[in-house]
C-alpha cells in the first residue's frame, strides 16, 4: 500500500508539473503566434502575386513571339553589325526594363505588406491594453486596399508589350540610302516604344504606388499616435 | 489500508506542491511579462522596428539604372 501511496504521489506531482509547463508555454508564445500568422499570410499573398506575373509573362511571351522574330528579321538587315547588335539589344532592354520594373513593384508591395502586418499586431496589442485604436483600423484598411489596387495596376502593366510593328517597316536592301532609312524607321519605333514605357512606368511609380507606400506610411503615423502603444498587453 | 496519519500526510505534501508551482509559475510569468515591456523595442512589431522596416522599403530610384542604359544604347542607335 505504501508504494501504491508512493506512486500516486510521484504521478500526481508530475502531471502537475508539466500541466504548469504547457501554460507558462502557452501564455508565452501566443503573442508570437499572431504576428507570425499575419506574417504568413502576408507572405502567401506575395507568392501569388509572384505566380500570377509569371503566368502573365508566360502569356506575353507566346504572344509577341511571333511580333519579336518578325522585328528581328528586319533587324538582322541591318549591315552595320554594330548598329545590328545595338537594335537587337535595346529590342530585348524594352521587355526586360519592363520586368525588372514591375518585379521591383510587386517586391515593394510585398514589402508593404509586411510592414502592415506589423502595425495590425501592435494596433491590436494597444487595443488589448485599452486604447482607442479606430484610427489606425481605418489607415490599415485603406492601405490594405491601396496595396491590392496597387498589385492589379502592376499586374496590368506586365501584360502590356512593347515590340517593334515589323510590318510597318520595309525591306531593305545593302543601297546605303535603304539601309539608313531601315535604321531611321527602327529609331523611330524604338523611340516611341521607350517613351511609351517610360510613360506607363513613371505613371504607376507616381500614381498606385505612391498611394499605396504613402498609406502605410500614414497608418505608420496613426499609429504613433496611440499613447503607450510599445507597451506589451498582460496577458 | 493506508492509515489516516498517512492520508493527511499525502494531501498536505501535495496541496504544498500544488501551491508551490503555481506560485513559482505566477512569478516566472510575471516577469516574463515585465522582460517584455522591458525589451519592448527589440519586438517585431514594435514602432521602432516597424519604422526601420518601412526606411528599408527599396526606393524606386534603384531601378533608373536599366532605364538610363536603354537611353544610352538608343542615342547610339
Amino acid at each position: 500500500m505504501q508504494k501504491i501511496q508512493k506512486y500516486t504521489l510521484v504521478a500526481t506531482t508530475s502531471f502537475i508539473l508539466l500541466a504548469s509547463a504547457g501554460f507558462i508555454s502557452a501564455q508565452s508564445t501566443n503573442a508570437t503566434s499572431k504576428l507570425d500568422n499575419l506574417l504568413q499570410m502576408a507572405q502567401q499573398r506575395a507568392d501569388n502575386a509572384q505566380q500570377r506575373l509569371q503566368q502573365i509573362r508566360d502569356d506575353v511571351q507566346t504572344r509577341i513571339k511571333d511580333a519579336h522574330q518578325k522585328a528581328q528579321e528586319k533587324i538582322s538587315q541591318i549591315k552595320d553589325k554594330s548598329k545590328q547588335d545595338t537594335a537587337t539589344r535595346i529590342q530585348n532592354q524594352l521587355d526586360h526594363v519592363n520586368q525588372v520594373w514591375t518585379d521591383h513593384f510587386s517586391n515593394v508591395l510585398d514589402r508593404l505588406d509586411a510592414v502592415l502586418q506589423k502595425i495590425q499586431s501592435r494596433a491590436d496589442k494597444a487595443s488589448q491594453n485599452g486604447q482607442d485604436v479606430t484610427a489606425v483600423t481605418t489607415a490599415i484598411q485603406n492601405a490594405n486596399d491601396k496595396i491590392a489596387a496597387a498589385r492589379t495596376v502592376v499586374a496590368n502593366q506586365a501584360q502590356n508589350t512593347y515590340e517593334v510593328d515589323a510590318t510597318s517597316i520595309s525591306d531593305a536592301d545593302s543601297a546605303a540610302s535603304s539601309q539608313s532609312s531601315l535604321v531611321s524607321q527602327l529609331r523611330d519605333q524604338f523611340k516611341s516604344l521607350k517613351d511609351q514605357l517610360f510613360s506607363d512606368l513613371t505613371g504607376l511609380r507616381d500614381g498606385a504606388m505612391k498611394d499605396a507606400r504613402q498609406s502605410v506610411q500614414d497608418a505608420f503615423q496613426a499609429l504613433s499616435n496611440v499613447p503607450n502603444v510599445d507597451e506589451e498587453p498582460a496577458n | 489500508m493506508m492509515s489516516s496519519k498517512a492520508v493527511i500526510i499525502t494531501v498536505v505534501v501535495v496541496l504544498v506542491i500544488v501551491l508551490a508551482v503555481w506560485y513559482l509559475s505566477y512569478v516566472f510569468l510575471g516577469q516574463m511579462q515585465q522582460g517584455q515591456q522591458m525589451q519592448t523595442s527589440n519586438a517585431p512589431d514594435s514602432t521602432q522596428n516597424i519604422s526601420s522596416d518601412l526606411n528599408q522599403v527599396p526606393s524606386d530610384s534603384t531601378v533608373n539604372g536599366d532605364m538610363n542604359t536603354l537611353d544610352q544604347d538608343l542615342q547610339n542607335f
